[in-house]
C-alpha cells in the first residue's frame, strides 16, 4: 500500500507542476514537455531527497527554473511579444476574444507580469503557503506579499472593468 | 446576513492585501461558491470561480507518456497503415505482372532454343541422308 501512496503522491505532483509550467507557457505541449523533463529530473536526483514535502518543493522549483529559461530564449528569438505586453488595454481586447468569463480570467492572469503570475498561482490555485512559495521563488515574504496583493488588485481592477462594459 | 457580507468585505480588503490566511481563503471561497453576491464582488465571484476550475486543471493523460488514444494520433496512424498498405498492394501487384513476363519471355526463350536444336537435329540428319547416297553410289560402282 505504500506503494501506491507513492504513485498517488508523484501523480498529484506531476499535476501540480503541469498547471504551473502551463500557466507560465501558456501552450499545453510545452507545459507537457516542461513536466516530463522536470519529472525526469527529480527522478534522477530523488536519492538525496527523503522528504516528500521537500521533493515537491523542489520540482517547482525546477519547473519554474525550466519555464524561465524557455521564455528567456523565447524572448531572445522574439517570438513571444505578445506574452511580454502587459498593459490593460491588452486585458480588454482579451475580454472579446475570451469564450465566456472564466476564459476571461484566465486571459488577465497569463497577462500578468512573470513573478506575480507564478505567486498567484502557487497561492490562489495551489493553495500554497507564504514558505513553500519563498523556497519556490526565491524571495522574502513580504516581497511574496506585495506581489501576491499586485496581481490579486490587477485582476480585480480588470474584472471591474469588463463587469462595467458588461460582457 | 448583512453581518455576513460585512465580515466577507472585510476579508477581501486583507485579500486584496495578501494578509488572509489560507483558511481565511478558504472561507471565502466557500462563501462566493454558495451565495448570490452583491454586484460590487461579480469580480470576486468570478475570480474564485476560475481559481477553483484552475485547480481541477489535469494533465490529460494521467501517465507521463503521452497517450495513445489521442485522437490526432490514431488518425495518422490509420492514414500511415492505409498509405503504406497500398503501397506494397502496388508494389506487389507490380511484382507479379513482371514476375509472369518474366516467366513467358523465359518460356518462350527455351521454346526458341528447341526449335533451334532442332533444326540444327534435322539439318544433321539430311546431312546422313547426302553420306548415304554417296555411300551407296561408291558401292554400287
Amino acid at each position: 500500500m505504500k506503494e501506491a501512496a507513492y504513485i498517488e503522491t508523484v501523480h498529484q505532483i506531476e499535476q501540480k507542476l503541469y498547471r504551473i509550467a502551463k500557466r507560465l507557457l501558456i501552450s499545453h505541449e510545452e507545459a507537457q514537455d516542461a513536466t516530463q523533463e522536470v519529472l525526469v529530473k527529480v527522478w534522477q536526483s530523488s536519492s538525496k531527497l527523503s522528504h516528500v514535502k521537500s521533493i515537491e518543493a523542489y520540482a517547482m522549483t525546477m519547473v519554474k527554473n525550466y519555464c524561465y529559461d524557455r521564455l528567456k530564449s523565447k524572448q531572445a528569438s522574439n517570438m513571444s511579444i505578445e506574452y511580454s505586453i502587459h498593459d490593460k488595454s491588452h486585458d480588454q481586447s482579451a475580454a472579446f476574444e475570451a469564450k465566456d468569463r472564466l476564459s476571461f480570467v484566465e486571459k488577465i492572469v497569463n497577462n500578468l507580469p512573470e513573478k506575480q503570475k507564478l505567486i498567484w498561482q502557487l497561492r490562489d490555485v495551489e493553495g500554497a503557503t507564504f514558505e513553500e512559495i519563498a523556497e519556490v521563488v526565491q524571495m522574502e515574504p513580504t516581497a511574496i506579499r506585495v506581489n501576491l496583493s499586485r496581481a490579486r488588485k490587477r485582476i480585480k481592477e480588470s474584472l471591474e472593468q469588463i463587469d462595467a462594459y458588461g460582457i | 446576513m448583512r453581518m455576513e457580507s460585512k465580515e466577507i468585505k472585510v476579508l477581501i480588503d486583507r485579500y486584496l492585501a495578501a494578509e488572509t490566511n489560507l483558511s481565511e481563503e478558504e472561507r471565502l471561497r466557500a462563501y462566493f461558491r454558495s451565495e448570490k453576491v452583491d454586484s460590487s464582488l461579480n469580480w470576486a465571484k468570478m475570480l474564485f470561480a476560475y481559481s477553483e476550475t484552475a485547480r481541477e486543471e489535469q494533465l490529460d493523460s494521467s501517465s507521463v507518456s503521452p497517450s495513445i488514444f489521442d485522437w490526432r494520433r490514431v488518425a495518422a496512424s490509420v492514414a500511415i497503415i492505409c498509405v503504406t498498405s497500398f503501397g506494397v498492394y502496388r508494389l506487389q501487384e507490380n511484382y507479379q505482372q513482371k514476375q509472369m513476363q518474366l516467366a513467358y519471355q523465359q518460356t518462350k526463350e527455351a521454346f526458341d532454343l528447341i526449335a533451334t536444336q532442332m533444326n540444327k537435329g534435322t539439318a544433321s540428319v539430311s546431312y546422313l541422308g547426302y553420306y548415304e547416297k554417296s555411300v551407296s553410289s561408291l558401292l554400287n560402282k
